[in-house]
């Protein structure tokens, strides 16, 4: 496999690990620090170390809690970070990028069935994360939170969803997705009927699914909102659609791994976009990460 | 051989001058009735009390000739002329508001159509003064969307250019002094909401202000707080202006930074004058 380099440090959210010491349940995470080919407006290289800590701070207030609990002030739940889901962080992949090592690290799922958690690096990275997962003998579906609906985001196998799509996608790509029976919850649709169909179609989908894959795509974010990506996004989702949408089905997200690609830290000075995706990763890995405190 | 994912290699591009959405560059000769007229405004003295909106076709220009950009917005330059910066006195209101009403009035003329990236909406009644005298008619409804009236008084022999503040009062005189001339909205759902304003038969100007956006979207000096008109409302609200007769259009109000920032905000403006730009080459009118 690819060698792995471990850039940013470990801390009290995440711990530091070898590809050996992934224990089952573990939620993995591994870098791609990759920037789009073609190279316009990059950045998205430095997107895992600034998704690292966008997450550390998103989970930091259950760390810096005396008792590792936080209570939910409207329904009086208190809630800590699952003791049987470690965050282990194995580092970046070093370059050049290979699909092998994606497929590689997706091959955690089924053993020793830790979870892993990608943080890109570039949009292409989620072609390989779902052909990684389609090549699983494992009936793993994918969500994609993007505003784009690219060739690779399909497989053959794999029961897909979009949500967030906006702008224009290729007539081939829309109706291999739309031969697909893949379930499509366009921005624009979002914006004229508010979020409750969105949230009802992404219920109805999970619902069928066993275990999936939740791609997060920076841009699915208005870039008036999260302009720190490569993309530019106008009519896209804001952050509170977006999060109000994930909290809606945070019980039902058959999570088994996650890929957050698109993040380009430069264009954003003050840290929206990967604080955003940070958010989102929180509600995508709740029913793992957070367990209620009875 | 191990498929790799793309990743980025070094390369040098040489891109062609900035113009507006990559449009060729030409005069008047090159204009006709199938073309929309691009041209910015480097004057903002008598704009705003705050300057910057001169620098806002000098960002537009090179936001909007980005081939990337271009792509992501669905943006293409067939039929437009990037026909420069007018000339400008900003020292000399009279002579600067004249000299914009003359050549506002000779783009008009060729049957080409104006989209100016103004430096302030103080200068609108010398360009709609231009285009009512080219149409031949004083019959010109100008729709103007803006947080702000600006309609203190101004002097009826005072120039062309005047104080923001003063702007719309002056429009309306050059424009006879007919009232119902001047259609003033706070906002894209207001326009919407007057059925009278989208199917109106009088020639009309459209002039938008940077101000309705929600500062998430835009530079502007005008106004500081929260919420606002997105792009897409603004793009919506032009869309319904299909049934309008538009001989021109303006954007003002936009005041962009030169950094990362700036250049993310104006792609919003970059969006909104494409969806105005659509607009005004829908046909010849």
């Amino acid at each position: 496999m690819t060698s792995m380099k471990v850039i940013s440090q470990p801390t009290a959210v995440r711990q530091g690990a070898s590809l050996e010491e992934i224990s089952e349940g573990a939620i993995t995470i591994i870098g791609v620090p990759a920037d789009p080919c073609p190279a316009h407006r990059s950045s998205t290289a430095l997107g895992p170390n600034a998704l690292r800590e966008a997450l550390d701070d998103v989970l930091n207030v259950f760390v810096s809690s005396q008792t590792g609990a936080v209570e939910d002030v409207d329904t009086g739940t208190a809630f800590k970070l699952n003791p049987a889901t470690p965050i282990l962080d194995i580092g970046d992949l070093a370059p050049p990028f290979s699909i092998d090592a994606v497929k590689h690290v997706f091959g955690l799922i089924e053993s020793p069935r830790a979870l892993p958690l990608m943080l890109g690096g570039s949009r292409d990275l989620a072609r390989a994360c779902v052909a990684a997962v389609a090549g699983l003998d494992a009936d793993i579906a994918c969500v994609h939170l993007s505003p784009k609906i690219l060739p690779g985001d399909l497989a053959k196998g794999v029961n897909t969803c979009f949500l967030g799509t906006h702008g224009l996608v290729s007539q081939d790509v829309w109706d291999d997705a739309i031969a697909a029976n893949s379930t499509i919850v366009c921005a624009g649709e979002i914006h004229e009927t508010g979020i409750e169909t969105a949230v009802q179609s992404l219920r109805e989908f999970l619902r069928n699914q066993k275990s999936v894959l939740w791609h997060i795509d920076a841009a699915v974010i208005d870039s008036g909102h999260a302009a720190g990506t490569p993309d530019l996004n106008v009519g896209g989702l804001s952050p509170e659609q977006l999060l109000t949408i994930l909290d809606a089905v945070v019980e039902h997200s058959r999570v088994v791994g996650c890929v957050v690609t698109n993040v380009a830290p430069v264009f954003d000075k003050r840290g929206l976009s990967e604080f955003v995706a940070a958010e989102a990763l929180r509600r995508v890995l709740s029913s793992r990460l957070i367990s209620s405190v009875t | 051989m191990t498929e790799q994912l793309p990743n980025q290699q070094s390369e040098c591009l040489l891109r062609p001058a900035a113009t507006f959405f990559g449009a060729e560059v030409g005069d008047l000769a090159d204009l006709g009735s199938d073309k929309v007229a691009f041209c910015g405004i480097f004057c903002d003295h008598f704009g705003s009390g705050v300057p910057g909106g001169r620098f806002f076709a000098r960002q537009l220009r090179y936001c909007s000739s980005d081939p990337w950009t271009r792509n992501a917005l669905s943006i293409f330059s067939d039929n437009i002329v990037d026909i420069g910066d007018l000339n400008v006195y900003p020292l000399e209101p009279i002579q600067l508001g004249d000299a914009l009403r003359d050549q506002v009035g000779q783009i008009v003329q060729t049957g080409a159509r104006p989209f100016i990236a103004s430096g302030g909406y103080g200068l609108s009644p010398a360009i709609v003064g231009g285009v009512s005298d080219a149409i031949g008619s004083r019959d010109l409804e100008v729709i103007r969307i803006s947080r702000f009236r600006d309609r203190d008084e101004a002097d009826n022999e005072s120039p062309l250019v005047v104080p923001r503040s003063q702007a719309s009062s002056r429009l309306i005189q050059v424009l006879d002094g007919q009232e119902n001339s001047l259609q003033w909205f706070p906002n894209c759902e207001a326009v919407l909401q007057e059925p009278g304003v989208l199917s109106g038969n009088r020639p009309c100007f459209l002039s938008v202000d940077a101000d309705i956006l929600d500062p998430v979207y835009s530079d502007t000096g005008n106004y500081r707080g929260i919420g606002g008109d997105r792009p897409d409302d603004v793009r919506s609200m032009v869309d319904h202006l299909r049934e309008r007769k538009i001989v021109g259009a303006e954007m003002t109000g936009h005041l962009p930074s030169f950094d990362l920032h700036g250049r993310a905000v104006t792609n919003f403006t970059v969006a909104i004058c494409a969806s105005i730009v659509n607009l005004l080459r829908d046909e010849p009118r």
